[in-house]
């Protein structure tokens, strides 16, 4: 049985229904995907590598419980990813964030999935994320990516709780503003 | 400090909304979010596009990718549902010397047992981890069901703070029907936890943790806090 054509919802159904020739479909097509954003938080190649064989066998139990109002299976495996990640990261006690990387300057390039027209709009909200100035980038990014809360943002930096509320405000909004441009 | 939420306009709770589509906000604050959202038509719409916004963020990462023993070690680890068969050892070999404490200290101060505990095959052990979901972004919480002793114990920390006149309840998935297993409170680090008789726990496949009045209700009423699968 060829899957590697099915939609992602068609695949979580034959998931769910057992079928590991569709979750191995589903791990070739998200598994760079997963693991890049796990490593991007965890910044170790090894709990990485574990946080992704977790997030897609999460996806193998429990995908009778996804349903199509939840929005996209990437964004879910994505989130079962970052909490993984963020939930390692404070476990093990690992460095923090820098408040500074240096890929916080690129901008989407290439989208790993194939073209059409989500990945279209998903590459122009990308490039309105990494457009953001400096501070907002830095407080959306610490919080996504370092698992911080505005509490904890406002300590890293020095900065008052209410500075980090406004720039993670109007960081958002902007972004907001380019999701419904489209 | 957040205003009491009764004090808060609108236009203040819906500038809440970024921040929580981030998982950034305070535990309290959050609440209020919580509460306020199935009454209102706006914000779930606002959220959700707060949401998409954020989707785009994992794209943003340098691509990299993982060895290809990652995806042969998640085939081999894979069983058709049905054909499930539980192996002790699988799971006694899942524990770090840290959770065998944890368990360990929980079970001493509950029972009063000897410190010396450790997961044998006299004493099997299965563990299963319960995921955060939006409305707990930080917490973490554990299932261990002890079948020999005919028991589970759930532990659970960084829980949001509970309102007067509620409490967590815990819900066994069974087929399409949700059992109760008890109600709960957490303390002011949001740490809680419930022991539970429990004669034969592979009858279930799921679990849940929502917020209900106290005592506890029916059927789960209010919004799932943790969950996992078994």
């Amino acid at each position: 049985m060829d899957y590697s054509q099915a939609s992602d919802e068609l695949l979580i159904s034959l998931i769910a229904q057992g079928k590991t020739e569709a979750i191995s479909v589903l791990y070739d097509r998200y598994a760079r995907l997963v693991f890049s954003l796990a490593l991007a938080i965890l910044r170790d190649r090894m709990l990485a590598e574990e946080v992704t064989q977790d997030t897609f066998l999460n996806a193998w139990r429990g995908a009778a419980g996804f349903h199509i109002e939840q929005g996209r299976v990437s964004t879910w495996l994505s989130a079962i990813a970052r909490h993984r990640a963020i939930d390692e990261l404070r476990r093990r006690h690992l460095p923090a964030l820098n408040i500074d990387e240096p890929w916080w300057e690129t901008r989407a390039s290439n989208s790993p999935l194939k073209g059409g027209e989500d990945d279209l709009m998903l590459m122009q909200v990308s490039n309105a994320l990494a457009d953001l100035p400096k501070e907002q980038k830095q407080a959306i990014y610490l919080a996504y990516f370092g698992g911080l809360t505005q509490e904890e943002i406002a300590q890293k930096l020095g900065e008052p709780l209410g500075t980090v509320k406004t720039r993670i405000r109007l960081g958002l909004k902007k972004v907001r503003d380019a999701v419904l441009k489209e | 400090m957040a205003k009491p939420e009764s004090k808060m306009t609108h236009e203040e709770i819906k500038e809440l909304l970024p921040g929580y589509a981030l998982g950034a906000l305070h535990a309290e604050e959050a609440e209020i979010l919580v509460r306020h959202l199935p009454t209102c038509d706006s914000c779930p719409r606002e959220l959700a596009q707060y949401r998409q916004a954020l989707d785009a963020l994992p794209r943003l990462v340098p691509e990299a990718t993982p060895q290809a023993q990652v995806k042969q070690r998640l085939m081999e680890r894979l069983a058709p549902p049905e054909k499930r068969r539980l192996s002790w050892s699988r799971f006694a070999l899942a524990w770090t010397p840290l959770s065998l404490l944890f368990l360990a200290g929980l079970l001493a101060v509950t029972f009063g047992l000897s410190n010396q505990l450790q997961a044998t095959q006299d004493w099997p052990v299965v563990a299963v981890r319960l995921e955060a979901t939006e409305t707990a972004p930080q917490a973490v919480g554990f299932v261990l069901f002890l079948p020999r002793q005919e028991m589970a114990m759930l532990a659970v920390r960084d829980m949001p703070s509970l309102p007067s006149g509620r409490e967590y309840q815990l819900w066994l998935t069974r087929d399409s029907e949700k059992e109760s297993g008890g109600t709960f409170t957490v303390d002011s680090e949001g740490r809680g936890y419930l022991v539970v008789a429990m004669e034969d726990f592979l009858l279930y496949q799921g679990i849940g943790i929502t917020m209900e009045p106290a005592g506890g209700s029916l059927v789960p009423t209010g919004d799932r806090y943790m969950f996992g699968s078994i």
